[in-house]
């Protein structure tokens, strides 16, 4: 008998649960763990057996600043149980204030967004154009759209807005795909469950691992399609998606979505992450319509044709060519996948060459976000973990429910070390993680972390150290009523480094990160060049700005500083 | 009378005589013929016999025996389209029990193999616990290039025989030709319970474990068949890949290079080192070991597939478009060359024919999807199978 065993084989490997080895790497940042210090007492409600797909999947974190006071703050959706299903009430997520001094506030109650119900995720953004940033908040059931009062008060607009979706919904976007200045919004769904008519846990071939019994799904259960919601202007939307051509008519699993412009024509293209199916990269054919080219541009699935259980998604340039590559966070036993875009829109799948791949397949991956952590100028990768099914730790197959976190850091040569080891026992702890959301929530010039975790506690973790290297950390306004300006493109040179980030709502896993865009420097003191091309086409040019500062850049009206002073727990 | 007497007794000679003298005084006397026919039979004189049954035939119009004997003669005789020709021609009504039967192996000894399962299925609607009917009905379906239909055939055979480790081994082996592993396992595991002693169903659980992507409990088997078989090159080149799944490269390649040392023609070993190669990243050894293998099996439609992907890396789109079209002639049913294609010819241009290459790879999923669904309902319940569905040649 010939075991006939290929490239697919391969890729699915089992790989030991083996410690990470020690890489050389930045050694001068650290993540601590700064939740019991934050204030942030929140708890995620699970079902500790996870029986059924839907009690495994919630955990969206957004940092975003509700109040404008210059301050990420942090929102944690919850979820409820198949046996608390029954009233919205028995699950409260959270609003946190930032304090500004590196504490946080249950602000949930005053602001309206504690019970949304069965809450997966949110995306952020101001809808309406008053200055305000507004929440959505996908779900199980009806999702909802909460307006931002500009007084720490939300106000549910969800019917009046007309983005209602009562499938179950994961990963949401904003984005203006079609340049008319008002921000649309992509819903991700993924399956259609029914609280009324549960898989049975453990029976069938999909509801086992292993061997072992385990939930039932995604495989084997019906698939949900998309949404796409028109903004018309007024504070309303119209559902598009079959008429755009992204209503995903094949139901498959929809995770998480980022709108992006990756091949910079000025128009808005939109990358989906499916779980258990072919990914899908929509081009945007600058008429209201677009074509799904995932599969024949090289980003849909692995490099050797194999579908994987793609989570969470990060977009960045991580190799200097000018060109934004799409990195995928994936199940466990297949890999992440990290596409790199090349010319014409094509991609290939470099993750095994990148050394991103190999580490990676114990893991059951989800948030991910291009984060540059030690400011040395190149975008690394953060990738929260956390195992499905409780039951793989009753076998021996060297995988564990709760994982650690994986941290690659770019070598600047196209290829990543997995460094997390070397940068804070907070990274090497196993949780069951979820989303994340990355930004600056300190305003100390480097990039942190809050983390979901289902079985326990979020976990807010302080980059502490990466800003020993320079930094700029830009705010776009836009001049319409996008105006956190989504989809803008911003190029930073400084001497021979040159960098090129785009400004995103949604993306990570079913979370919400900094709007602003965050530059590691390394040792540059200057920076030659911010050129900033804005959602309608436009381009601005900013000479010689100075480093290590916040600024916000306001289209057509030039560039200041935002904030000028560090927390208290500035460390440099 | 005394003829049949004559023929118990052993005494031919005699018995020849009585029956030639009865057939003098009447010539119409038909049992005469047949006996004489099954004398020279016996006597080993298939022509003379063969003349008496036709005889026979022509004077006993209602009865089939002398037909069913001309039919056996010529088959005898390597005339399988004359001997089915005489058995069609028994009325229905006059068809003896092993009719069918006999039918079948004519028909699977002309070749015919879909009528030869035709009849099979008569049989088997006389006989409806036959297992050794069912095997058959298996090893037609096989002939026809239905790997399906063979294993639902010993699926019913396993499920009326459910203890025979042989049986169960041979469902074993169609289970993963059908890439139905899972069935593939439990049927092998229960094959070894009932034989702990069998080398080959130890090699074989382990190659079926391999192939569900249980490497470590692959481990376990393939160890024990190594140590109980050193010298069977076929051993150390499924514990090498199992090592090599289990990442432990160093391992690996020790008992693929024994089994090359054992049997260098096992180019496998050659493509499993190239994998190995290919993975750590050192793709000049994987291209080595790759051409080696299509150096000596042009068709070797993985190693075709990694070469291919060794050049497509390395932006050569054109020979990376040979060798994925090689490797798709020798394997169309495999999906990822099929995406591979897609993605090279989207590189070179010629988009009409990436849209084809995306439906195939499209198509060669559906059926990688159906076959684990077929997987899904049913280990050891081939039973399932709706023997009323007529079949579809």
């Amino acid at each position: 008998m010939k075991p006939v065993f290929t490239l697919a084989a391969i890729l699915t490997a089992v790989l030991p649960y083996l410690p990470p080895k020690t890489q050389a790497g930045p050694e001068f940042v650290r993540f601590v763990d700064v939740t019991q210090a934050s204030g942030v007492r929140f708890k995620h409600n699970t079902a500790p057996e996870k029986k059924y797909i839907v009690e495994s999947m919630s955990g969206g974190v957004a940092l975003f600043d509700y109040d404008n006071d210059g301050w990420l703050d942090i929102y944690l959706t919850n979820s409820l149980t198949v046996d608390t299903a029954n009233d919205a009430k028995n699950s409260r997520s959270a609003l946190y204030r930032n304090n500004r001094d590196g504490t946080f506030t249950d602000v949930t109650d005053r602001s309206g967004l504690g019970y949304p119900g069965w809450a997966m995720g949110i995306a952020t953004a101001d809808y309406d154009g008053d200055g305000w940033i507004d929440v959505y908040i996908t779900c199980l059931g009806p999702n909802h759209l909460y307006h931002n009062n500009g007084d720490g008060t939300f106000t549910d607009v969800t019917q009046k807005a007309g983005v209602d979706d009562t499938r179950w919904s994961t990963g949401a976007a904003f984005g203006d795909y079609d340049n008319d200045g008002n921000v649309d919004l992509f819903v991700a769904n993924y399956v259609d469950f029914r609280i009324k008519d549960l898989p049975e846990f453990g029976k069938g071939k999909f509801c086992q691992f292993r061997g072992v019994p385990v939930q039932c799904g995604p495989r084997g259960l019906p698939g949900a399609g998309d949404s796409l919601f028109h903004n018309n202007g007024d504070g309303t939307f119209t559902e598009v998606s079959k008429k755009a051509g992204v209503s995903d008519l094949d139901g498959r699993f929809g995770m998480s979505a980022l709108w992006t412009d990756l091949d910079g024509d000025g128009w808005m293209d939109l990358y989906v992450a499916n779980d258990s199916g072919p990914n899908f990269l929509y081009k945007n054919n600058r008429n209201g319509t677009f074509n799904e080219i995932g599969l024949l541009s090289g980003c849909a699935v692995g490099e050797d044709g194999n579908e994987q259980g793609s989570m969470g998604l990060a977009i960045g340039d991580y190799n200097h060519d000018g060109l934004l590559d799409i990195f995928v966070t994936n199940f466990s036993d297949e890999y992440n996948t990290l596409y790199r875009q090349e010319k014409g829109m094509f991609f290939s799948d470099v993750s095994f060459a990148s050394k991103l791949a190999q580490v990676s397949i114990p893991y059951v991956g989800w948030a991910t976000d291009f984060i540059d952590f030690d400011n040395d100028g190149w975008v690394d990768l953060m990738v929260v973990n956390g195992h499905v099914y409780p039951q793989v730790d009753n076998i021996s197959v060297g995988i564990t429910y709760a994982q650690r976190i994986l941290l690659f850091h770019n070598e600047h040569n196209g290829t990543f070390s997995e460094v997390a080891a070397n940068c804070g026992d907070a990274l090497t702890a196993r949780r069951v993680s979820r989303g994340a959301a990355f930004g600056d929530i300190d305003n100390d010039g480097d990039v942190d972390v809050v983390i979901n975790n289902l079985d326990g506690s979020p976990v807010v973790l302080r980059n502490e150290g990466g800003n020993k290297n320079n930094w700029i950390n830009i705010k776009t306004i836009g001049s319409k009523r996008n105006r956190e300006a989504l989809g803008a493109q911003v190029t930073v040179k400084a001497d021979d480094l040159v960098q090129v980030k785009e400004v995103y709502s949604g993306g990570s896993y079913i979370s919400q990160n900094d709007t602003r865009l965050h530059f590691g420097l390394g040792k540059k003191t200057k920076i030659d060049l911010i050129e900033v091309r804005w959602p309608a086409g436009k381009t601005e040019a900013f000479r010689d700005v100075p480093v290590n500062q916040f600024v916000v850049i306001q289209e057509g009206k030039g560039l200041s500083k935002a904030i000028t002073t560090s927390s208290p727990q500035s460390n440099k | 009378m005394l003829g049949l007497l004559r023929v118990k007794q052993q005494r031919l000679k005699e018995a020849e005589s009585f029956f030639q003298s009865a057939i003098r005084l009447n010539p119409r006397l038909a049992n005469a013929y047949v006996n004489l026919g099954y004398l020279y039979k016996q006597t080993n004189q298939p022509e003379l016999s063969l003349r008496n049954f036709q005889t026979a035939a022509t004077l006993l119009s209602n009865n089939s025996e002398p037909l069913f004997n001309i039919a056996l003669l010529l088959a005898d005789s390597r005339q399988f389209d004359k001997a089915i020709q005489v058995l069609e021609a028994i009325r229905i009504n006059a068809r003896p029990d092993d009719y069918w039967d006999l039918l079948s192996r004519l028909y699977l000894s002309a070749g015919n193999f879909p009528k030869a399962e035709d009849s099979l299925r008569k049989v088997l609607a006389r006989k409806p616990d036959s297992i050794s009917t069912l095997r058959q009905l298996s090893g037609v379906a096989l002939k026809l290039n239905e790997p399906q239909r063979a294993w639902q055939y010993l699926g019913d055979a396993v499920r009326l025989a459910p203890n025979s480790p042989d049986l169960l081994y041979e469902f074993a082996q169609l289970s993963l030709r059908n890439n139905l592993g899972q069935e593939a396992v439990i049927a092998t595991r229960k094959a070894l319970f009932l034989e702990p002693d069998r080398h080959d169903f130890l090699l074989f659980l382990g190659n079926a474990l391999l192939n569900t992507a249980s490497f470590h409990d692959a481990l376990t088997y393939l160890n024990q068949y190594v140590r109980l078989k050193p010298d069977d090159a076929s051993g150390q080149l499924s514990l090498g890949w199992a090592l090599y799944l289990e990442k432990d490269f160093d391992g690996a390649r020790k008992h693929l290079e024994e089994c090359l040392r054992l049997s260098p023609d096992l180019i496998d070993a050659y493509y499993h080192l190239g994998m190995i190669a290919y993975e750590t990243g050192d793709r000049t050894h994987a291209r080595d070991f790759f051409t080696k293998v299509v150096d000596r099996k042009s068709d070797h439609a993985s190693a075709l597939l990694g070469l291919g992907m060794i050049y497509s890396s390395e932006q050569q789109y054109e020979r990376a478009r040979l060798s994925f079209e090689a490797s798709a002639r020798a394997n169309g049913d495999e999906p990822k060359v099929h995406y591979q294609l897609a993605q090279v010819y989207s590189r070179l241009g010629n988009q009409d024919a990436a849209r084809r290459e995306q439906g195939l790879y499209a198509g060669a999923q559906k059926r990688v999807e159906e076959r684990k669904k077929l997987s899904q309902s049913l280990p050891f319940s081939a039973a399932a199978i709706d023997r009323s569905k007529p079949n579809q040649h």
